[in-house]
């Protein structure tokens, strides 16, 4: 199977990000087809693209070998977790498909090849597919120091992107310790009902139920996923301890299926990530939802209430909220007291933000 | 030159330049660099300054390290000609070179020294066996240099043929007539595009014309009708 040139992770057709999803779909759909039972995928590229790598190719002619390309081999009597170091190249493919079928090589060099038969145990037990779907978001990173020790993860609101909060980095004059890594996610691509289908980036689509804002709860969830997959994420890149704030991140409301709590592993303090969610739209608002600016910022950030997240997301008084929000750190709302600056620029009032940012750093400091 | 984390520069969504990677550039690639050690000239025989020297964690391909998790990586495979897309596409098929002793003058290498050295580069190496990228003999094509003899040598699907074992290979954009490239075929990525058989005899095309539809799409659509 070859991919169309803007999913091949070619460097100017595609990308990496591009060529990881496509891949994702492929394995998906094999494995959920009446092949996967026989199937062995060896999964490869043509060519590693230019890029560096240290190993020197071994020389079989003149014509190669080139340089290393990952391979990956997937099958029900695939071994689990295997890393095989011994010498293969790309007529490894076809000596396996000859040593399968008891076929004649074609040429010297499939002669010599070797089939990558250590990556199989035919005797295991067959293996069941796995899910492939681990989400991935677009995000720029600005890092305040080499190695920090915190991660701020910070959502756009509709219609915005990452790029829209990157000044607010510097606006925040945070001190040089601890050093923080702020990660500024670029929501999916989508049509977004209450926009009349326009395509923007969107957390999840909007439907406008007889004037109240409906969140699609799917969407929610699968939202909610794959920030769960930035914390952890942040968490392996050895972010020491720290508390999470998780405020109005991407719960809906007035679907139950929206209320899913935020997974355990988040609202723990011990944890590897501050997660910020900006401007989720305003309760109740109708009519064309907007690109927020930093007016929306200030109403989502909800000045003055206190609120936990959770209460909030769930409704005042819901005993669920009230518990998902037990051992999450906050920053303070009087921190987020933004004002309408220019364009795409924010300008921060009262100095809150940073007080908050500071306050929660903290917070790691002695909380984690 | 170290490596550095392109990932602090590029979002994995982001596009980069596109570091060169033909035969003979790669070959000197290879080389000792300042410091004596082998693979050193990736900057000075590229031309696309640091960025080969970049990489990307793991977060940037999620899918497939769980699949390497989960699976197995093997982490030396090689691939099978120095340089870029089709001369390896082609070898995947025939564990071979395509020739071309008739291209014109202009598009073979000329004074081929040791270690990738050349007087000029070319697509064709100065014995007629194709190492860069030709487009196919067949449409549809994408550019104007293209390897004009259909190719006769054996390929797999001769063997499986032969076997009277059934095979197919998807590729995305196919079946899609003039409008194929556009849609996102990449030419010299298909390499039964270059094989006689495959593409003039009933029998060969009869295997190939049914399972090339559309590539992607038809396999995906294949894997979902075969649902039980």
């Amino acid at each position: 199977m070859k991919p169309h040139a803007k999913d091949n992770a070619h460097a100017t057709s595609s990308t990496v990000g591009a060529g990881d999803r496509w891949i994702a779909d492929m394995v998906r759909e094999v494995m959920a087809s009446r092949y996967w039972p026989r199937v062995a995928l060896v999964i490869t590229y043509d060519e590693g693209g230019g890029w560096f790598d240290h190993v020197r190719p071994p020389v079989v002619d003149r014509f190669g070998l080139g340089t290393r390309v990952p391979t990956l081999i997937v099958s029900p009597y695939a071994k689990r977790g295997f890393i095989g170091r011994r010498e293969y190249d790309h007529a490894s493919v076809l000596k396996l498909i000859e040593w399968r079928f008891g076929l004649e090589p074609l040429t010297d060099r499939d002669r010599r090849a070797e089939a990558p038969l250590e990556a199989f145990d035919f005797a295991q037990a067959p293996r069941a597919p796995v899910r492939t779907a681990v989400s991935q978001l677009e995000a720029i990173e600005i890092e305040t120091t080499a190695s920090p020790g915190v991660s701020i993860i910070w959502m756009h609101g509709l219609g915005a992107d990452g790029h829209d909060f990157v000044d607010i980095v510097p606006e925040l004059r945070l001190p040089a310790r601890p050093g923080v890594r702020f990660v500024f996610p670029h929501a999916p691509m989508r049509p977004v009902t209450i926009n009349g289908g326009y395509v923007m980036r969107a957390w999840y689509d909007i439907r406008d139920d007889g004037g109240v804002r409906r969140e699609d709860p799917a969407g929610v969830r699968a939202s909610q996923k794959a920030i769960e997959a930035l914390i952890q994420r942040e968490k392996e890149r050895g972010v020491p301890a720290a508390s999470i704030v998780h405020r109005r991140v991407l719960a809906g409301r007035g679907d139950g299926a929206a209320h899913e709590p935020p997974p355990r592993r988040a609202a723990g303090r011990r944890h590897g990530a501050l997660v910020l969610a900006a401007a989720r739209g305003h309760a109740g608002r109708r009519g064309r939802a907007r690109e927020p600016r930093c007016a929306d910022l200030h109403g989502a950030w909800n000045p003055g209430s206190d609120d936990p997240d959770g209460a909030r997301v769930a409704g005042a008084g819901d005993a669920r909220g009230a518990r998902l929000s037990r051992g999450v750190a906050r920053i303070p709302d009087a921190a987020f007291g933004l004002r309408r600056g220019g364009s795409r620029y924010l300008h921060l009032a009262r100095g809150g933000a940073r007080r908050g940012v500071l306050d929660s750093l903290t917070d790691h400091a002695h909380g984690g | 030159m170290r490596r550095f984390a392109l990932q602090k520069y590029v979002a994995p969504f982001d596009l980069t330049n596109n570091p060169i990677h033909r035969f003979y550039h790669m070959q000197r690639q290879y080389g000792a660099g300042a410091d004596g050690v082998a693979m050193g000239k990736w900057v000075a025989e590229g031309t696309s300054g640091g960025t080969s020297m970049g990489y990307f964690d793991r977060y940037a391909s999620p899918a497939q390290w769980k699949l390497a998790d989960e699976f197995v990586l093997l982490d030396h495979w090689f691939q099978g000609i120095h340089g870029g897309s089709f001369a390896n596409h082609f070898y995947l098929i025939s564990a071979g070179l395509a020739r071309y002793p008739e291209a014109p003058t202009e598009e073979r290498a000329v004074g081929v020294g040791p270690d990738g050295r050349v007087e000029k580069d070319g697509d064709v190496d100065p014995d007629g066996s194709v190492v860069n990228n030709l487009d196919p003999p067949y449409p549809p094509q994408r550019v104007s240099l293209i390897l004009r003899t259909p190719q006769t040598a054996p390929t797999i699907a001769d063997r499986l043929d032969a076997a009277r074992i059934t095979w197919a290979w998807y590729a995305t954009g196919w079946g899609g007539g003039a409008d194929a490239v556009k849609q996102g075929l990449v030419p010299h990525h298909n390499p039964f595009q270059y094989v006689k058989r495959i593409m003039e005899t009933p029998e060969g095309s009869r295997t190939f014309a049914t399972r090339r539809t559309s590539v992607g799409r038809s396999a995906k659509a294949a894997c979902r009708r075969s649902r039980s």
